[in-house]
Formats: C-alpha cells, sequence, structure tokens
C-alpha cells in the first residue's frame, strides 16, 4: 500500500497509508492536485499541528477507515449531542487544550467525521449550563456591562431552567 | 449559616419533633445526646454535614410516617378547556366527593373519554404532528397533558392516580400552581416568580397490573391548587383514561425543614471551587467552527451562551439557529418579552411552534393582550418565511393572531387544535395561504362555511383534521361536497366526535371523490341510519386506505363489514368499537385474514366475543394488536 510522510510542526515525521491521509479533505486535495501519490520519498509538512496532535488525529483516521462519507442532508441533519460512539467518547476523553487543538487540527485538516465528534463533544460539556457554568467550565471572562447583562437576561428569561 | 445558628435551628427542630410525636424517632437517629456534639465544635463541617445528613434523614423518614399526621384527600375538577381531547360539553368532575357522572366501567357516551391517543399507532398517521425542530427534544417524550384543580390547597407530599385504564403508567411529569383569588383563568407566580412549579419527573412505566399509582412529590413552597399532569403515550396499550387524581398532603406547613434545609446545602455546596490561572482555550476557536459546536445545541443551551460575552452573545444570535424555533417545550417560560426579542432579531423563521405556551393562564380569558399583541408581531415580521405554525392549546390565539395567521403567503401546514377563537373570528377575513397541506381545526368551534371558505382557496390540501367540532354535525354533507370539488388531493380526514347527534347518510358517499385518500376517521360520526352499499363504492374508488376508524357505529351491519374486508387490502388500522351486533368469532377471523396488511384491530365494547375466543382471535393472529377486553381488566 503506497504510504506518505507527513512531517509535524515540532518536526516529527509520521508515514501513513494514502489511504488514511485521503481521509482529510484538504490532504486528499492535495495529493491529487500536485501528483505526489507516486512519490514515496516526499515530506508534507502540516506547520499548524504538533506531534501529540498529529498522532490523536492519525490514531482517530485509522479507527475510522472504513466509515462511510458524511453526506450533507438538511433533512436528516443529526444535531442531537447523545450518538457518540463509546470509541469515540473514550478517545475524546481529553484535557480542553487537547480537545480544542483536535478540532482546529482537524479543521486544518477538513477531517469531517473527527470534526463533528469533537464539536458535538464540546456541545455536551456547554448543553444545559447556565451562563455562568459555561463561563467556569471555559475560563470565559464576562465582557458585558451589568446593563447590557440584564437586557439579555430579560430576553432569555423565556428559555431559563424549568 | 453560623454554628450557633445551626444549634439553635435543630434545637428548634427537635423541639418541633418532639411536639409532633416524633421523640422515639428522634432518639433513634441521635446515637449521642447533643452535649457531645459539642465537643466537634472545633470541626463546625463536620458538624454541619453532620446535622445535615440527619435533617436529610429525619425529612426522608418524615413521608414514611403517615401515622403522625394529618392525612388530607383531596380530589379534582379538570380544567377543561385546555385538553385536548375533551369536548367543550364536557366538564366531568371526576373525584370522590362529587357525585358520579357515570359510574359504567365502560361506555360509548362521547364525553368519557379524557384522552384518546395511545401507543405508537397515532404517530403512524401521515397527519401526526412532526417536532419542528430536531435539536429541541423532549427527553421524557411528553405527548400531552391535563390539568387539574383541586378544591383545597395543600402542600401534597404525593399524587394519588387510581386505576382506570393504564395511565398511571404514562405519567412522566407533575406540575404545580396556585390559582388566582380573584382571577379564575390564571395563575399567580410562586416565590420563584414562575407560575408552575416542577414537582416530580420520570420515566414512563409500563403496568402490568392497574393499582393506584402513587407519585412522591418534591414540596411546594406554598400550597397549591392546580395539577398539570403530563403524560407520554408510547406505553400505554389502551385509551388513557384517568378515574381519580388525590393529594396526600398534611396541613402543617414545613417551612422551618425547607428553609434549614436550602440554607445548609448553600453552605456544603460552597467550598469547592478554587480558581487556578485559567486558559480560555474555547476563546481561540474561530467563528465557523463556534458556529459548528452551536448548531448541537438545543434553543435553551443556546440563549444561556448569548449571555456569556459578547462574542458568544453574536455567535449565538446567528438568524441561521432561529430558522426552526419550538418553544413549547418551555410552555412554563416563555413571555411575551421573549416572544418580543424574536420579532425583533429573528425574522426568518420558517417553522414556529408555539404550543402549550399560556405561562399563567388555564382557560380563556380577555386579558391576553400582552402576549397575543407580541405574537401579533412576530407573525407580521416573519410573516413571508413562516411555513409551519402551531398554536395547539394557545390561549393567546386571539382574532387578530387568527388574522396575521391568514396573512402568511407561504404556509404549508397549520395546527390550532384546541383553540376557542373561531368562533369570534369573523368572516371577513380573506385567507392568503393556497399551498396549505396540513390544517387541524380540532377543537376550534369553527362554523362549517368558514371552514369551507378556506378549504375553497387552498388546492393542495393533504390532511384536514376537524376533530371534536360537534356544531358542525349538519353541515357535513356541505363540508365534504366542496372537498371532492376543490381538494381532490386530500390523503387524511379526521372527524371524530364532531358529529353528536347522527347525521344524514349522503356525506359518505362524496368521499368517492377523494381518490387519494389513505385516513379516515368517522368515529362517532356515524350517519342516522345506513345505505347498505356505502361501503362497497367507497372501496371501488379510496384503494389507498390504510386507516379507518369507525368507532361507536352501532347502525353498521354484517354485509357493510364483509366489504371492508373484501375492498380495503391496504387496511392497517381498523377500528370497530362499539360496533355492536355485526360482529362475531367468524368475522373477526374472517376479517383478520382478508386484510394481510392489518396490525391494529379494535373490537373493544362490541360484546361480540368470549374471553375465550378472544385469547384464541390473539393466539391465531399474533402480528395483530386486537384490542378488545383490556376495557374489563382495567376497571375490576
Amino acid at each position: 500500500m503506497p504510504q506518505i510522510k507527513l512531517q509535524s510542526s515540532d518536526g516529527e515525521v509520521f508515514p501513513i497509508d494514502v489511504e488514511i491521509a485521503k481521509m482529510s479533505t484538504t490532504l486528499k486535495t492535495m495529493l491529487e492536485d500536485l501528483g505526489m501519490e507516486d512519490d514515496d520519498d516526499e515530506i508534507v509538512p502540516l506547520p499548524n499541528v504538533n506531534a501529540a496532535i498529529l498522532r490523536k488525529v492519525l490514531e482517530w483516521c485509522t479507527a475510522h477507515r472504513h466509515d462511510p462519507p458524511i453526506v450533507d442532508d438538511p433533512n436528516i441533519l443529526d444535531t442531537r449531542t447523545n450518538n457518540i460512539t463509546c470509541w469515540d467518547a473514550e478517545f475524546l476523553k481529553v484535557d480542553q487544550g487537547t480537545l480544542f487543538e483536535l478540532i482546529l487540527a482537524a479543521n486544518y485538516l477538513d477531517i469531517r467525521g473527527l470534526l463533528d465528534v469533537a464539536c458535538k463533544s464540546v456541545a455536551t460539556l456547554i448543553s444545559g449550563k447556565t451562563p455562568e457554568d459555561i463561563r467556569k467550565t471555559f475560563n470565559i471572562k464576562n465582557d458585558f456591562t451589568p446593563e447590557e447583562e440584564e437586557e439579555i437576561r430579560k430576553e432569555n428569561e423565556c428559555c431559563a431552567e424549568k | 449559616m453560623d454554628f450557633q445558628g445551626i444549634i439553635f435551628k435543630s434545637a428548634f427542630m427537635l423541639k418541633w419533633f418532639y411536639n409532633r410525636k416524633c421523640y422515639s424517632f428522634c432518639t433513634q437517629i441521635l446515637p449521642t445526646s447533643p452535649c457531645q456534639h459539642v465537643n466537634f465544635i472545633s470541626h463546625r463541617a463536620f458538624l454541619a454535614s453532620t446535622f445535615f445528613k440527619i435533617i436529610q434523614f429525619i425529612f426522608k423518614h418524615f413521608y414514611k410516617m403517615p401515622n403522625t399526621w394529618t392525612v388530607v384527600y383531596t380530589c379534582a375538577k379538570l380544567c377543561s378547556e385546555i385538553r385536548h381531547y375533551s369536548s367543550n360539553f364536557d366538564n366531568r368532575v371526576v373525584g370522590e366527593n362529587v357525585p358520579p357522572i357515570n359510574k359504567a366501567p365502560f361506555s360509548l357516551d362521547p364525553r368519557k373519554y379524557v384522552m384518546r391517543k395511545y401507543g405508537n399507532h397515532w404517530k403512524d398517521s401521515l397527519a401526526a404532528k412532526k417536532s419542528y425542530s430536531l435539536r429541541d427534544k423532549d427527553e421524557l417524550n411528553a405527548d400531552d397533558f391535563i390539568i387539574f384543580e383541586h378544591f383545597v390547597s395543600v402542600q401534597p407530599h404525593q399524587l394519588v392516580l387510581h386505576k382506570r385504564g393504564n395511565c398511571q403508567g404514562a405519567v412522566v411529569r407533575v406540575w404545580g400552581g396556585v390559582k388566582h383569588p380573584i382571577d379564575n383563568n390564571i395563575l399567580t407566580n410562586l416565590p420563584s416568580g414562575r407560575p408552575w412549579m416542577l414537582l416530580w419527573s420520570g420515566e414512563a412505566i409500563c403496568y402490568s397490573d392497574f393499582r393506584a399509582r402513587i407519585i412522591p412529590l418534591k414540596k411546594a413552597p406554598v400550597p397549591i391548587n392546580i395539577i398539570k399532569i403530563e403524560l407520554r403515550h408510547d406505553f400505554v396499550s389502551y385509551y388513557p383514561k384517568i378515574n381519580k387524581v388525590c393529594l396526600h398532603s398534611d396541613r402543617i406547613t414545613q417551612n422551618v425543614i425547607d428553609d434549614l434545609l436550602s440554607e445548609m446545602s448553600l453552605k456544603t455546596n460552597d467550598c469547592y471551587y478554587k480558581s487556578v490561572e485559567p486558559i480560555a482555550y474555547i476563546e481561540r476557536m474561530p467563528t465557523e467552527t463556534m458556529l459548528t459546536i452551536f448548531q448541537h445545541l438545543d434553543l435553551k443551551s443556546l440563549r444561556s451562551c448569548s449571555s456569556v460575552n459578547r462574542r458568544w452573545n453574536w455567535i449565538a444570535n446567528d438568524p441561521r439557529f432561529y430558522i426552526n424555533v419550538d418553544l413549547s417545550l418551555y410552555w412554563n417560560t416563555v413571555n411575551a418579552d421573549c416572544i418580543n426579542s424574536f420579532s425583533n432579531k429573528f425574522t426568518n423563521i420558517e417553522k414556529l411552534d408555539l404550543s402549550n405556551c399560556n405561562l399563567h393562564h388555564i382557560s380563556y380569558d380577555h386579558n391576553v393582550s400582552d402576549m397575543d399583541t407580541a405574537i401579533q408581531n412576530l407573525l407580521n415580521a416573519c410573516r413571508h418565511s413562516l411555513t409551519h405554525i402551531s398554536m395547539e392549546n394557545n390561549i393567546s390565539v386571539t382574532p387578530k393572531v387568527l388574522r396575521s395567521i391568514a396573512l402568511c403567503p407561504n404556509l404549508l401546514e397549520l395546527r390550532l387544535n384546541n383553540t376557542f377563537n373561531w368562533i369570534r373570528f369573523g368572516s371577513k377575513t380573506f385567507v392568503e395561504f393556497k399551498h396549505l397541506q396540513t390544517l387541524d381545526l380540532s377543537t376550534t368551534h369553527i362554523k362549517a362555511h368558514d371552514l369551507i371558505r378556506i378549504l375553497q382557496r387552498t388546492p393542495e390540501l393533504l390532511h384536514l383534521l376537524i376533530e371534536n367540532n360537534p356544531q358542525m354535525c349538519n353541515d357535513f354533507g356541505m363540508i365534504v361536497s366542496t372537498l371532492s370539488n376543490y381538494n381532490r388531493k386530500l390523503k387524511c380526514w379526521s372527524s371524530w366526535k364532531s358529529f353528536s347527534n347522527g347525521s344524514q347518510f349522503e356525506y359518505i358517499g362524496y368521499f368517492i371523490h377523494l381518490p387519494h385518500l389513505e385516513e379516515l376517521d368517522l368515529g362517532y360520526c356515524a350517519p342516522q341510519r345506513m345505505h347498505f352499499d356505502i361501503f362497497e363504492s367507497l372501496g371501488i374508488h379510496c384503494k389507498k386506505l390504510r386507516r379507518l376508524i369507525l368507532t361507536d357505529w352501532k347502525c353498521l351491519e354484517t354485509d357493510s363489514v364483509l366489504s371492508i374486508a373484501f375492498h380495503f387490502k391496504e387496511l392497517k388500522t381498523l377500528d370497530l368499537r362499539g360496533c355492536k351486533g355485526c360482529l362475531s368469532m367468524e368475522i373477526c377471523v374472517h376479517i383478520l385474514v382478508e386484510l394481510p396488511q392489518l396490525r391494529l384491530l379494535d373490537i373493544s365494547s362490541c360484546d361480540c366475543l368470549t374471553l375465550g375466543e378472544f385469547f384464541e382471535l390473539q393466539r391465531m393472529f399474533p402480528h395483530v394488536e386486537i384490542k378488545g377486553f383490556i376495557d374489563y381488566s382495567c376497571n375490576i
């Protein structure tokens, strides 16, 4: 099976199957456009992804290489967060820093499946929380003036806790 | 609360329990005398938590000591105007201190049944309502609700639902409220600032026996007299009927314990959170990624996000999150301010569900002006984008709201089940929606000529639901003949309980002009006399019929049943409840053999089979759900 080499931002080189690399739309387009498939020695630099994250991303891609492609259909758009598989849930049991680095990497490499599942996992962290809890969870600073906050609180009263 | 406060409060409580003859109980849970506790004075936290545990223990066991407390049974009256399947003339009082209206174990009196739907058969219907928003889903799947008024205000510790069918198992939530002392139509705010308080929630249970169900309730902060019960139909195998609702309560208020509990739990929760120099990783995410994350959130979480900070507010207010808006899940908090904020910001709403959003109101009242003005503004703002509107059980559907609805040109679905204002609507309104496919005007009191004017303008109509409009009985022929001229695409018709005294049989003849008809619900709409070949001609013309409901068609004869079995080969649901005299074991077997697609056959109250024959039938056709004797078993 043909392989290519990916180089992380901190210089580590990962030889991987082309089949797995092609799960990333970014890499797939690049390979096809540049006709790099035959050239085994070429190294693809990924300046936005460090070795630890790239290792995680490749782990996910290897586990999911047989997944069917994601089809965009607004009618069956699955926006629910409760269908993360056990494997993915286990895979995403990481600290917030890693989780968001993963999202950035998945975004940069354009891996739809990974991006979706990681976003869902963040959504579960947000879901059902009060604004103050959200700020605590993600260490976000409140930059509203008291007047603005009061106004927004009034607007959102309708969907506050039951 | 300081230590002295704890000692003072607990001493007070012990005294209080002592006075209530709970002394032995107290000594039992306190292994050492109170004096010895003083030794732990330096371990304040330990002490606080010990007391907390003790009080929890007391609180828990308090429920198990009915002998020490005055138990009051109160009975309830249905607040009829707000339920799904009540007729307007049905003001049936349930309760043991009220003379029973009809004590027969089962009957086909149309006023008798509180709710109609059960199981999943009703969700299969083409005209069944599908949720408007995928992200907002009720985790307990409540389908329906009823509201009771109790004669005495109490702080109940349990609710007891008495046997009648298996509705007890269907309960998923219990809410409490207090009726306004002067205005009977509305509720007052509870100390929380909201009219409703959740007293209990839990999964529906599939009951095999039919004993009374006891539901423990959370303590209400003030005595309540309005109870709202939310029900889920999936687990109910037959028509849910509620016989009696009792609140069990002691008369003494427990504010002392409650205060103590809430104060102490506040204290114990306080000590955890310590912040280490934090990094807000999420703030490094690009906006498009935030949008991807937010699309997985439900409305409530999305609104929470909008209050986090300015950036989040900006992202969470992206109009694409507010195309399908289902506010029915937030019925207990949606107010005019909230609706106004929608109409100011999101004007591209396509599907809007405002079902059940009445907040304070429990029955129709003229003073709904702020809410109906807000709804009207929202409708006017989104007039061109709206395709689906559902406002079931919504008291704010006033004539001016109806006028705004009528002006939405792109409407495909309109559901106004159980809104009472068509009668006040007047007939001058010009209906703009010409592409309408689904129209649900059940329990609306709409007049036949108003309905006909709508039908004439909506040639695309597929589903028409006009259940429970008994005043329509004389104009039925006119309505169906309008349909046969203007709405030839119609697939579903339901007029369940829309006819009180029987009607001319001719109307059924007009259905043969609707070749696409798949569901025909004529429960309680039997004509006074039958034309013998009516189902013969219907069978020849409407070959696609999948659901046929002929509840209470006492005039049905064996020949008609045979021609149903002969012609409607696609039939999946057949309801012959109360069709006395036309069925026998032989005919039932014939129906089940002739109709291979059949999945539900209701022959209850037909008096046609013995229990043995019924079980034999169930054994012979295990793939069909046959309803028949459940009525007997659940009323023993």
